[in-house]
């Protein structure tokens, strides 16, 4: 009686913590669907169905589209670092990583104030050059994952040829790369600084223009939910993709070894990431390392030590906000008692990376804020709280993905165990399950470090009382043409992210192999 | 003729193979049996090409395929089919194509289909042809494997314990016919396993290793009788042991060579009688393994000599007790270096 009264109230309490989740995941998207209703009309909605949305649209989709696969085509050469060894590979693996520390709307502004690159092909290229190390990093810790003896099986069938093998592996690593292409995808379509910076009609900007420049809520609302509507399908993809990985074979070795590349094939993964290197990593290099011996002099250190440290105190809380949110639903998911619920959170946290932070931000709280006539909510304004919750809301799929792609590949027999012993309380369960979640749980938070660091849109629209990062004074620099000047804050904000990204490179690209 | 000549490698954490040497004749099947962690596996990989010594060579006949630090022959050129643990099928390809795999890339693809018809015929798993890999069964995906292994025509096979994953019928049939095709088509087949079972029905001749040396090699039934030590013995299958002078003046009937304090013997080399009256010793306990029964017989007070046989006799009747065959004495020696690996019984037994 006793044990199943302890049961029942573990039951509730779970179902209450996930319930809670759900509740934080669905306010904004609540928030934006009372909004909508209550300014858009019929009318409206054809008035824009007649006029901008279809030009957006189209703008949209094919952006996102086209940087997606100039991502993976940009990433071909990092992918030929997780199967062969060549002369050099471990550098041009690392150098690969390293557009992740560079914002894309500061390459983007690079590249339009230079006259470089300008309109929707510079801007398919600088968020090509953005996603193409998500392939690396996804497609390289698939690859690391195959058993040897598919190495060796090809090597003795006179298969361990560039094209050979990379024929047979890659649709082994199908699963992995479907999930970087969701999210490339995502990522680009949910873009509004790059798109602005080169001046390209997209959904977002149009979402931006229409709710923060006219203060047309009405119509932001309806372009918001536009935007929704079409981002659930990758976002979704994204979802079962991570579901249906397969499971490693426990009783074959994993992959320990890679092939060598011999003569002139040696030199083609250094040739196909040649224009990778060049766009994100040489050029903006050159450049942002003369603006900043050119402007060195004159950087205030306090006010550049100030931004760092409220960069990256948001990044970290943001961080630990989505850590535990995903955390609540992983542990429902796979070991308590509400796996239904859980899953549907996952889905709304994969819709919310979906939608652009800056929507999310507002529609979450500060629209509450103003219902509420500023008397309940309105004290959230004066702190970076808003900015912080909505940036964890943002990010909460992307330890949502690592933690389930993990669960799924290793330890659900351990899962099983655990719930047939009854330790499925969430401290004791997950801290059982460390060796198996903390790797993509380290590499998780890493990324997300990285990316809220270089967030620009929402830091920059939720800063109402001075509360300046980086982006936002790179951005302030930017409106009034020093972009000279923010070199040095880019820079800061590069060498600062250089931990998380070796971080990244120890847990996905992994160690030196024999 | 594969030739393996004192045999080196250095593979971290301590591990190595030591001065390793044997040879597999074509048509007759060796295997290499031995523990977990003994090296085995990277034995194979040696051979295979896909590792590098670093001492000794390895030859097939007069040419010489690795030495000491250098590859000499590209596993490609080796003509070496290796089947592993599982089948290592890729999914996204049918079967045909998975099989078509262990080509040459550069054969014509008339010759090729001509190659992948047979070697799916010779497994008789030609239906299969289009089937997608998921929907096969373990013991499908392995003669897949296989196939693929033979469509290479490889002189040499390298089974990496390859019916691990095989329910008890399906690999007592692959072994079968594995067998029967090395003998067919004069192939040097190897194969690593620490299953003595596997070994037993697979080679003519046993290779046992333990911490990347060898300790003993010959047949099944000489490595079995007259194992080198302690270690081989029990590795090998049960040993028991009983007190000479206490089996005597129990009138259990000892090999004619018994000598010493104690004598070694395996527990399915006891001959068993109904005996009657005081004659004999007590049965203590019975258990049922199948066609065998273990038994354990009282020789005196908290003493038990144990046994197994294919009578059953119920717990209390008198047996005579007759041993037949005695182990060497040094099966009572030291087991040897330790290899920080599993040395526990093979539980598997010459019937």
């Amino acid at each position: 009686m006793r044990s199943s009264s302890t049961s029942r109230t573990s039951a509730a309490l779970d179902a209450t913590r996930v319930g809670l989740c759900l509740l934080l995941l669905a306010a904004p998207l609540g928030a934006l669907l009372a909004r909508a209703g209550e300014h858009a009309s019929g009318e409206l909605l054809l008035h824009l169905g007649r006029t901008v949305l279809p030009m957006q649209l189209g703008y949209s989709l094919a952006v996102a589209g086209l940087a997606t696969l100039g991502g993976l085509l940009l990433a071909l050469g990092g992918i030929g670092c997780a199967l062969f060894a060549f002369p050099g590979r471990a550098v041009l693996e690392r150098l690969l990583l390293l557009p992740l520390l560079v914002p894309a709307w500061y390459l983007a502004e690079l590249y339009r104030d230079r006259g470089v690159l300008d309109g929707s092909s510079g801007l398919v290229a600088v968020l090509a050059v953005s996603s193409a190390p998500l392939f690396l990093l996804f497609a390289g810790a698939a690859l690391r994952r195959v058993p040897r003896p598919y190495l060796d099986l090809l090597e003795l069938a006179g298969r361990g040829g560039p094209f050979s093998l990379a024929r047979a592996l890659l649709p082994l690593a199908a699963p992995a790369l479907a999930a970087a292409a969701a999210l490339a995808l995502l990522l680009a379509w949910a873009d509004t600084a790059c798109a602005r910076t080169m001046a390209v009609p997209t959904l977002t900007v149009g979402l931006f223009d229409q709710w923060f420049g006219r203060e047309e809520d009405g119509s932001g609302a309806m372009h918001a939910l536009a935007l929704l509507a079409l981002s659930l399908l990758p976002a979704l993809l994204l979802y079962a993709r991570l579901a249906r990985q397969a499971p490693d074979s426990p009783r074959l070795p994993p992959g320990s070894r890679r092939l060598p590349l011999r003569g002139a094939a040696a030199l083609l993964p250094w040739l196909l990431s040649a224009p990778q290197l060049a766009l994100g990593l040489v050029y903006p290099g050159l450049v942002i390392g003369r603006w900043v011996s050119e402007r060195i002099e004159r950087v205030d250190l306090g006010l550049l030590g100030g931004d760092l440290l409220r960069t990256l105190g948001l990044a970290l809380g943001a961080a630990l906000g989505a850590a535990l949110l995903a955390g609540a639903l992983l542990h429902a998911r796979a070991l308590a008692t509400s796996p239904r619920l859980a899953a549907l959170g996952g889905k709304l946290a994969f819709a919310l990376f979906a939608l652009p932070p800056s929507v999310l931000g507002i529609a979450a709280l500060s629209l509450l804020a103003e219902r509420e006539g500023g008397r309940l909510f309105s004290w959230l304004n004066a702190t970076p709280l808003p900015l912080t919750l909505a940036l964890a809301l943002h990010v909460v799929a992307v330890f949502l993905a690592a933690g389930e792609s993990a669960l799924k590949r290793q330890a659900v027999a351990h899962c099983v165990l655990l719930r047939s012993v009854g330790r499925t309380g969430a401290l004791a369960s997950l801290s059982l399950l460390r060796p198996y979640l903390g790797g993509p749980a380290l590499a998780a938070a890493a990324f997300v470090l990285l990316e809220t660091m270089k967030e620009q849109t929402l830091t920059v629209l939720l800063q109402p009382f001075d509360f300046g990062t980086v982006s936002t004074r790179v951005f302030q620099y930017g409106q009034t043409g020093q972009l000279r000047d923010a070199a040095v804050w880019i820079l800061c904000l590069g060498l600062a992210g250089l931990y998380p990204l070796l971080t990244i490179a120890r847990v996905s690209v992994g160690p030196e192999r024999a | 003729m594969l030739r393996v000549h004192e045999l080196g490698a250095r593979l971290g954490r301590g591990f190595s193979l030591e001065a390793l040497s044997f040879e597999a004749a074509p048509g007759e099947p060796l295997a290499i049996l031995g523990p977990n962690g003994s090296g085995k596996t990277t034995l194979l990989r040696l051979i295979a090409g896909l590792a590098t010594p670093s001492a000794g060579r390895i030859a097939w006949g007069e040419r010489v395929l690795s030495e000491a630090r250098r590859v000499l022959v590209p596993p490609a050129e080796r003509g070496v089919g290796l089947l592993f643990q599982e089948a290592v099928l890729f999914p996204q390809l049918d079967v045909r194509a998975n099989v078509a795999l262990g080509l040459p890339p550069e054969l014509p693809r008339d010759e090729a289909r001509v190659r992948v018809d047979a070697a799916l015929a010779s497994m008789r798993i030609r239906e299969l042809a289009s089937r997608a890999v998921p929907s096969l069964s373990g013991g499908e995906q392995q003669r897949v494997a296989l196939a693929r292994t033979l469509a290479q025509r490889p002189r040499l096979m390298l089974l990496d314990e390859p019916f691990h994953s095989l329910d008890g019928p399906v690999r007592r049939a692959i072994i079968a016919e594995l067998r029967s095709l090395c003998r067919e088509r004069a192939l040097a087949a190897l194969l690593v396993t620490h299953e003595l079972d596997e070994a037993a029905a697979f080679a003519d001749r046993i290779v046992l290793l333990r911490a990347g040396a060898k300790v003993q090699e010959g047949t099944l039934e000489r490595l079995y009788r007259e194992p080198v030590d302690g270690w081989a013995a029990r590795f090998l299958g049960e040993v028991e042991s009983v007190e000479l002078a206490l089996a005597r003046a129990r009138a259990v009937e000892l090999p004619a060579d018994a000598t010493g304090e104690r004598l070694h013997y395996r527990p399915e080399d006891v001959e068993l009688a109904p005996a009657s009256g005081e004659e004999g010793l007590p049965v203590a306990s019975v258990r049922e393994l199948g066609a065998l029964a273990e038994l354990a017989l009282t020789l005196a007070e908290g003493q038990l000599l144990r046994c197994r046989a294919r009578s059953a006799f119920a717990p209390g009747a008198r047996v005579r007790v007759r041993i037949v065959r005695a182990l060497p004495a040094r099966v009572a020696e030291p087991e040897g270096p330790s290899c920080g690996c599993s040395s526990g019984t093979n539980r598997a037994s010459i019937k």
